[in-house]
């Protein structure tokens, strides 16, 4: 009783995000951010698509309560390791957020289809604070609105 | 001999005379185009016979015919031997003057035919070859033209790839540009927040000028980008309400609208067959301009109507190849322009106010342009400093084309 408690406790203080992106400066920015809203989230990252998979499937001891991908990505973009994810039956449950730069209908359009959902780099870091903040929401309902 | 002279002389035959048939062949030989020969058969040396065989042996000469003048009747055997060598007649002494004329006047007569039958056929021959000529020339043109054409053909295609090329290469490079940019942005933004209190006055002007140069730049590359899509979207066609897409477009500026006090009439327009994305964009530019360009003291008021082309309905019905046009126009009260503008004002990044003044990035009305041309149509604008603009797009119509009104 008390061990289930323990555990429970444990992934509610310590939720793990994902972040794919193979810019630097982007991962530092997100970090930062990220502390700004939830300073017990643990952010672990990858370069591109492959290293991401390589991960997630046979490294992570425990899997991401959400993963976060830019598209534009060597070796293998976000677009394509999103598709991968809902391949994998231990993995699409996962909330997957493309992260990125442009915001052309196609590519909001096909995130939506594909079963993520779309945020546009921020030009402000407090926007970026802002719309973490909505998304990693401990509230289930905005979670669920976000990813339906 | 001379008695034949006189004979011939009156009826105006030019007589040349040879003494022997050495001689004959020397003048035949030098002169030209004889009509006829007449040739004693004895003849010191070389005999008549013997000449005429001569004579034919050359190819210029073959055609005279050559009458025989033979003082005595030597038989058949003589005769036959005559004619043997190419005579065509005979003439016997003492000559009948009435029968030589006669004879000369049917060969010079023949020869004259037959002279007239050459000339004619050297004519013709002439004529096939100039026209021989003509139609190789003709070809020779035909392949040029032919040449031309598909050099044409090569360069449009060429073109057209240059084209998408470079439209992919705005797309790549206005693509890739925000990156950087974004990160100026996000910086810049980060110096201000984190370290605002360490931050003076100075310092805080120069953060904001670098937000807002690179707001600008981001305004121009996504306009850059949206100009470059304009091919890729085009080929997409559908039957628009254009009250609703135009009242959506209004919609979306809600904002300015309000902060204005801007006036906008929509009276009905028609439905048409037109790329509603592209349209949007078109209708926001103008509408945009409209209220960017609007006087300061006096709220915006923006008509937009149409006019169906009436003049052109009746050439029509004439000949459909007449186009009948509608036009949309969208008018403005705003501060307007010089006429002389009106055309330049659609031309890439053609401005006729400094960024101080108003905002912009010199594409929106070239983007306008390229988008009324993708639907076959045009547009135009008709100004005046101080009271206002109106911008025409005109398109042109299907008669089978519903017109809702």
């Amino acid at each position: 009783m008390y061990w289930r408690l323990y555990i429970n406790n444990h992934n509610a203080m310590n939720r793990i995000l994902f972040l794919v992106d193979d810019d630097k400066d982007d991962q530092e920015i997100f970090v930062d951010a990220l502390k700004n809203v939830d300073n017990y989230i643990h952010c672990i990252t990858a370069l591109n698509g492959l290293e991401a998979l390589q991960k997630l499937k046979f490294e992570l001891i425990s899997l991401p309560d959400f993963i976060f991908l830019d598209l534009n990505m060597p070796l293998m973009g976000g677009r394509e390791c999103l598709i991968e994810i809902k391949k994998d039956s231990n993995l699409r449950h996962i909330p997957v957020v493309i992260y990125s730069t442009s915001a052309s209908k196609k590519d909001i359009q096909e995130a939506l289809q594909l079963g993520a959902i779309f945020l546009q780099k921020p030009n402000k870091f407090n926007e970026l604070v802002q719309d973490l903040l909505k998304i990693i929401s401990p509230d289930p309902a905005t979670n669920k609105t976000l990813f339906s | 001999m001379f008695s034949m002279e006189t004979i011939l002389e009156p009826d105006g035959y030019e007589l040349i005379k040879a003494k022997s048939g050495r001689e004959a062949l020397k003048i035949l030989l030098a002169e030209f185009n004889f009509a006829l020969i007449l040739m004693d058969v004895k003849m010191p040396n070389m005999n008549g016979f013997e000449t005429a065989a001569l004579i034919y042996e050359r190819e210029k000469l073959k055609h005279i015919p050559i009458i025989f003048i033979t003082a005595n009747n030597y038989g058949e055997e003589h005769i036959f031997q005559g004619y043997r060598s190419g005579a065509v007649d005979y003439i016997y002494k003492p000559v009948n003057p009435d029968l030589l004329r006669a004879k000369v006047a049917v060969f010079v007569d023949l020869y004259k035919k037959n002279y007239q039958l050459i000339m004619h056929e050297q004519k013709l021959i002439a004529i096939n070859k100039s026209l021989e000529n003509e139609i190789h020339e003709r070809k020779m043109s035909e392949e040029k033209v032919n040449e031309l054409n598909r050099q044409l053909l090569d360069n449009i295609d060429r073109l057209e790839t240059a084209n998408k090329e470079l439209d992919r290469f705005a797309f790549m490079s206005s693509h890739d540009l925000q990156e950087p940019l974004r990160k100026i942005r996000t910086y810049s933004d980060l110096l201000q927040v984190k370290y605002k209190r360490l931050l003076d006055e100075d310092a805080t002007k120069y953060i904001n000028r670098i937000q807002h140069a690179a707001e600008r730049m981001q305004a121009l590359i996504k306009d850059i980008l949206d100009f470059s899509q304009i091919s890729n979207d085009a080929n997409k066609f559908i039957q628009t309400d254009m009250n609703v897409l135009v009242q959506e477009v209004v919609a979306d500026m809600h904002d300015t609208v309000d902060a204005k006090k801007a006036k906008i009439n929509v009276k009905l327009l028609p439905v048409l067959n037109i790329n509603p994305g592209l349209f949007k964009a078109l209708f926001s530019n103008l509408i945009g301009n409209a209220l960017k360009y609007a006087k300061k003291d006096i709220a915006p008021m923006i008509n937009i109507y149409t006019e169906i082309d009436v003049n052109n309905k009746e050439a029509y019905t004439i000949n459909p190849k007449n186009k009948m046009y509608c036009r949309i126009y969208i008018e403005d009260n705003g501060i307007g322009f010089d006429q002389k503008y009106a055309e330049s004002i659609f031309d890439m990044f053609k401005r006729l106010h400094s960024n101080n003044e108003y905002e912009g990035t010199g594409i929106g009305l070239a983007l306008c342009k390229q988008i009324v041309e993708k639907h076959h149509g045009f547009v135009s604008v008709l100004s005046q400093i101080n009271v206002g603009s109106t911008f025409i797009i005109s398109l042109p119509l299907n008669v089978l084309e519903t017109l809702h009104q």
